[in-house]
């Protein structure tokens, strides 16, 4: 009887087991889509910066994702050398002392829903972007001032932009990715579908998943290689690797994973761009009065015991960031060559330092102590661009000399934050160094008269340079002014610098033909990326 | 369940709803940070201390602690769960647009788990301290004691990036994406629920009546399918209940990890940015739900047990 | 422990094998400092970072340049000493709650199983999630937040337990004879409850230690660089693909020390309570 039942549960069991698989194997199997078919389809993966919105009047994020997604694009565009290069309009040229400045618009422009894209719809988004902008963060009048007159001529098909300000490069300013033009009226979805001039526009969007993009049918500069672009949102970190590796995407952006690149990069299969970038990840220290980083020994001694040349070639760093102790990228031409570091890695000698200066370790804790307290540094630090990494790395190598770090890391709101109201005494972040076409507005930083000084520098030498560097429009004097004042900061030990940003775009050689990455990371969907096969 | 026992149940939840929403509005409350802070510093914006009075009062923050509790709790009512600040929507709908991933995602799993833990516990019942039995023990051994984030990752790994059979990121919360989340949560799942079955069909297979139904002489078939299953799945069905509920709560893990697009995940990044109206809506939520499925097990349980109708 | 009982115990193979297991295990995370060779699980060189398991690290390096080794064997006293406390902290506040609940009846039992009702109404993880990242993230809190949402558990069971025998004669009898409430609670009520739930606990190690490095798993729990197996993995998915060492290494260490002690829980249980076999 017993033999019977087994014998029933037995089939039983195997029934479903099959089901089972049968239910498994289906779902496998629907898995490729005719990729050869008629649609030519691109599959990005990226980061999702602030939700992946895409309205520039929201945050320095969305503006940036508006014109990476391929959607809204600029007057003037920056180039592999970061000089602003005609793309929606044709020239620009000065009068009046740089105050007034009069762009040719190119001919036969269209927005993607077909409007054509007149001077006073260019004045419409200069209009709109700087009133609306005032409530979020973009900052947009940081580009064009609120006060600049923006005049249309349709006839003409120029616009003139009059200020009170002078400005040195306006073509620059409004190559920021706050100013895409984009059709302000026709918009009726400004957040996750706004008209633009780009190569591909918003067909759906979802939440926390991605964007569904296709060709725009208007499009100025011929067909946009793909029919549709679709983008992925990818929240961890080795997702886009693995998303590569298994052909869920064609193209990704920047994987932080120096083993993943490594090994993409002997893969045939792959192909790995990989440029240096105007960004610069480094730490503020806080030097206001009462915090121990106001002791100029003491930032001296953390410089000399961190070897931040060992770090960025590590394998968790990798080549994805420079070494060098300045505050600029090696890459921008800014005097790096000239510049000379007194407190290059020696951790034997920084001990001495702080011995000598009475840092010492006296209740045997193994932490130094500062006027009669153990040093515990607060470190702020968040999940971006390999920044904890850094932290890490720098944790590690102070505690070898008896310097406490606490870490915090959390999310970017919190580095942010902390960072301005100056709760901290390391604060570890990812600057892009280059706004609006010069280092003019990040060297601000570390000017003792800036609000957005946030770490309590002041070097009257420093100021001096400062403001002069603000109204030069003499190239040799800025770079001579440059180098000047990245040498007051390495002098200072004024800054804890990781390194120089690499970006980079990793892309499936089966799949994609071309991709590009520029050396500031506005751009991700451009025209120029073609699918294999393609001229 | 008469009538009269279904309004004092009825009352009791009614009783706990209150508590939770309780403890849901003072977690939040008592959590460091100041939502209308974060709401600037969330857009990138460093507010001043006028504008973070205004948005206070603007949100009620203000008010005394108990105020600001019964207008969350009427707001609530009236479905209003108030604003995520991350994501800019109302609370109410974005929880809407998360639960149906995630109730797929604890569907698809409940049904992996039935398909193999009820065959696998009755066969492992029937064939008790054979070898069969201790295979079967053996395994779910491990399913449960693997952790659920290691095993989807090398899930992954296996059959996403070696095997390219599977997308990598579940995000698009299709048929393909739910399959290796639902599996991952299924192991564990099927594993402790077929040593209950089996322990379930044990003791009715040592009972007096199936005793003595085998000294009448009934096929053991017979025993087996028309006594023992129906009578030892009924505990079962409360511990259904229970595992879908909590699995409704547990899915946050799994859902990282193939970036699904449910309910856990979301939460877990309200409580990375400390989105407060998020974070409350979330709990409050996924338990009621858990409490209605209870509600509902309940029910059933004593619609289909003349027993228990006459105990109550 | 008479003969008898001892005897019983010893001759479950199950149990005498999976104890020497667990005993191996805490003697690991007793003698890590002499295991590792001396190693600092926390200290690292970034020129070593993310190295494949060799003769000098024996389970590879992680992204920090640390002996992932070193701090597997560390993390066996994370995660042993925190599953303990939590174990012992939801044992004695469950069963204290429990027992006085049922041993007193009214209100006192209405209002703590009316707190239990609202604890057991948060499914799963959903509570102490909420409560790990509201508090900030630390292995205290994640110990506390999962407290939180298991004391209710073992509080029902004691309370019917304590509830099984409150109305018996012989309760009613003590009480006439005047012994004091403390020394029911203490004599009667709790020695009663106390096999059940010993033997619950025991069974419930091993979940309890996955729940919590699950928490650090999402970064609710403890923090870089200690070394704790839940946070290495997390750490180690980014590189799952290209230094898969950084994540097999601690995955191991967690099952198999589940497996033990879920082993021994589930022997334990054969032993003291035969009748659920």
């Amino acid at each position: 009887m017993i033999k019977k039942f087994k014998k029933s549960a037995a089939l039983l069991v195997a029934g479903l087991i099959t089901c089972g698989l049968i239910a498994g194997c289906g779902g496998g199997g629907g898995d490729k889509k005719a990729d050869s078919g008629k649609a030519k389809v691109l599959t990005f993966g990226c980061q999702m910066y602030s939700d992946g919105l895409i309205d520039p009047s929201l945050q320095t994020n969305t503006a940036w994702n508006c014109s990476r997604f391929g959607v809204g694009q600029t007057l003037f565009r920056f180039d592999d050398n970061v000089k602003a290069v005609p793309q929606l309009a044709e020239s620009a040229t000065p009068s009046d002392g740089n105050k007034t400045w009069t762009f040719k618009l190119k001919k036969g422009i269209k927005f993607s829903n077909g409007t054509e894209m007149t001077a006073t719809k260019v004045k419409e988004y200069l209009d709109w972007i700087r009133e609306e902008g005032k409530k979020g963060s973009t900052n947009p009048t940081k580009f064009l001032d609120a006060g600049a007159v923006v005049t249309a001529d349709d006839a003409a098909g120029t616009i003139t932009i009059k200020s009170e300000k002078a400005y040195a490069d306006m073509p620059a300013s409004l190559a920021d990715p706050a100013m895409v033009i984009l059709d302000v009226k026709g918009s009726t979805n400004m957040k996750t579908a706004p008209v633009g001039t780009g190569p591909y526009m918003v067909k759906s969007f979802k939440d926390q998943v991605g964007y569904e993009m296709v060709a725009n049918p208007h499009y100025w500069n011929g067909k946009p290689p793909y029919d549709e672009v679709k983008i992925l949102f990818m929240g961890d970190a080795s997702a886009k690797a693995n998303a590569l590796r298994a052909g869920q995407i064609d193209l990704a952006e920047n994987i932080m994973n120096v083993a993943d690149l490594k090994a993409m990069q002997d893969d045939k299969k792959f192909k790995v761009e990989i440029t240096a970038g105007t960004r610069c990840g480094f730490s503020w220290m806080n030097m206001k009065e009462g915090r121990p980083l106001a002791n100029k020994t003491l930032r001296q001694a953390i410089h000399k015991a961190i070897d931040y040349k060992a770090i960025c070639k590590s394998n968790t760093i990798g080549n994805l960031y420079s070494p060098g102790p300045s505050v600029i990228p090696s890459s921008l031409g800014q005097g790096f060559d000239k510049l000379k570091n007194p407190d290059e890695y020696n951790p034997e000698e920084a001990k001495k330092m702080l011995d000598a200066a009475g840092i010492k370790d006296t209740d045997g804790d193994g932490i130094r102590e500062l006027n009669g307290q153990n040093i515990q540094l607060r470190y702020i630090s968040y999940a971006n661009r390999l920044l904890n990494d850094f932290s890490d790395a720098h944790t590690q190598y102070l505690k070898a000399i008896g310097i406490g770090v606490k870490s915090e890391y959390g999310s970017s709101d919190d580095q942010w934050t902390k960072l301005v109201a100056g709760d901290y005494d390391l604060n570890n972040n990812n600057w892009n160094t280059m706004i609006a076409g010069s280092n003019t507005s990040y060297m601000g930083n570390w000017w003792s008269k800036n609000k957005d000084n946030y770490c309590g520098f002041k070097s009257d030498a420093y100021d001096a340079a400062y403001e002069e560097l603000q109204t030069t429009m003499d190239p040799k004097r800025y770079t001579e002014l440059m180098t000047k004042l990245q040498q007051i900061l390495i002098d200072e030990a004024a800054v804890l610098v990781d390194g120089y940003y690499n970006s980079c775009i990793i892309y499936n050689a089966e799949k994609v033909g071309y991709a590009h990455i520029y050396p500031i990371d506005y751009y991700w969907i451009t025209d120029e990326i073609k699918p294999a096969g393609a001229k | 369940m008469n009538k009269n026992q279904l309004v004092s149940r009825l009352l009791q939840m009614l009783i706990v709803l209150i508590g939770i929403s309780f403890i849901t509005f003072l977690l939040t409350y008592l959590s460091p940070g100041d939502p209308a802070r974060n709401i600037y510093t969330h857009a990138g914006v460093m507010p001043t201390s006028e504008m973070i009075e205004e948005m206070r009062v603007k949100l009620g923050l203000n008010k005394p602690f108990f105020t600001q509790y019964v207008d969350w709790v009427l707001g609530c009512l009236q479905g209003n769960f108030g604003e995520s600040f991350m994501l800019n929507k109302p609370v109410a709908e974005l929880l809407m647009d998360r639960l149906w991933p995630t109730l797929k995602l604890t569907l698809a799993s409940t049904v992996l788990m039935l398909l193999f833990s009820v065959p696998l516990g009755v066969l492992s019942a029937v064939n008790h301290n054979k070898p069969i039995d201790y295979i079967v023990r053996a395994v779910t051994f491990f399913g449960v004691s693997i952790p659920n984030y290691w095993l989807g990752l090398m899930l992954i790994l296996i059959f996403c990036v070696k095997m390219g059979l599977l997308p990598v990121v579940s995000s698009a919360g299709d048929f393909e994406s739910l399959i290796l989340p639902a599996v991952t949560l299924a192991v564990a799942m099927t594993a402790k629920y077929t040593r209950q079955v089996r322990t379930a069909v044990l003791e009715e297979l040592h009972s007096d009546y199936v005793i003595g139904a085998r000294a009448r002489g009934v096929s053991e078939n017979q025993i087996l399918w028309r006594n023992v299953l129906p009578n030892s799945l009924l505990p079962l069905i409360t511990m259904l209940g229970l595992s879908v509920g909590s699995l409704l709560g547990g899915t946050s893990v799994v859902e990282i990890i193939f970036s699904y697009p449910g309910l856990g995940n979301l939460a877990v990044a309200a409580i990375m940015s400390a989105d407060y109206f998020l974070v409350q809506g979330y709990v409050l939520w996924v338990s009621v739900i858990y409490m209605m499925i209870n509600l509902i097990v309940d029910i059933s349980y004593n619609y289909v047990d003349p027993r228990m109708r006459l105990r109550r | 422990m008479d003969a008898a009982t001892r005897k019983k115990f010893l001759s479950n193979r199950g149990f005498v094998l999976f104890s020497v297991l667990a005993i191996i295990i805490i003697l690991i995370a007793v003698f890590a400092p002499v295991l590792s060779g001396g190693i600092d699980p926390t200290a690292g060189d970034l020129r070593d970072a993310i190295m494949q398991p060799d003769g000098t690290h024996l389970c590879g390096t992680d992204k920090m340049g640390r002996d992932i080794y070193s701090r597997v064997l560390y993390g066996a006293r994370i995660s042993l000493v925190s599953t303990f406390i939590l174990v012992a902290l939801v044992f004695v506040i469950g069963t204290a709650l429990g027992v006085v609940s049922g041993y007193f009846g009214g209100w006192v039992d209405a209002v703590i199983m009316r707190i239990a009702d609202m604890m057991i109404a948060f499914p799963g993880l959903v509570l102490a999630i909420a409560v790990a990242g509201m508090l900030g993230a630390s292995m205290r809190n994640a110990i506390i937040a999962i407290a939180l949402v298991t004391w209710p558990k073992y509080a029902r069971m004691a309370r019917s337990l304590v509830l099984k025998i409150r109305h018996t004669d012989f309760v009613y009898a003590a009480i006439v004879t005047g012994s004091s409430t403390w020394r029911m609670l203490w004599k009667y009520m709790l020695p009663n409850t106390i096999t059940t739930l010993v033997i619950t606990a025991a069974t419930d190690i091993g979940g309890m230690m996955m729940e919590l490095s699950a928490l650090s798993f999402l970064g609710f729990g403890a923090q870089p660089p200690t070394p704790e197996w839940g946070a290495m993995l997390n750490e180690g998915r980014d590189f799952m693909q290209s230094a898969p060492w950084m994540m097999i290494y601690p995955g191991f260490a967690i099952f198999i020390t589940v497996v033990v002690f879920n082993m021994l829980g589930d022997n334990l249980r054969d032993i003291l309570d035969p009748r659920e076999e």
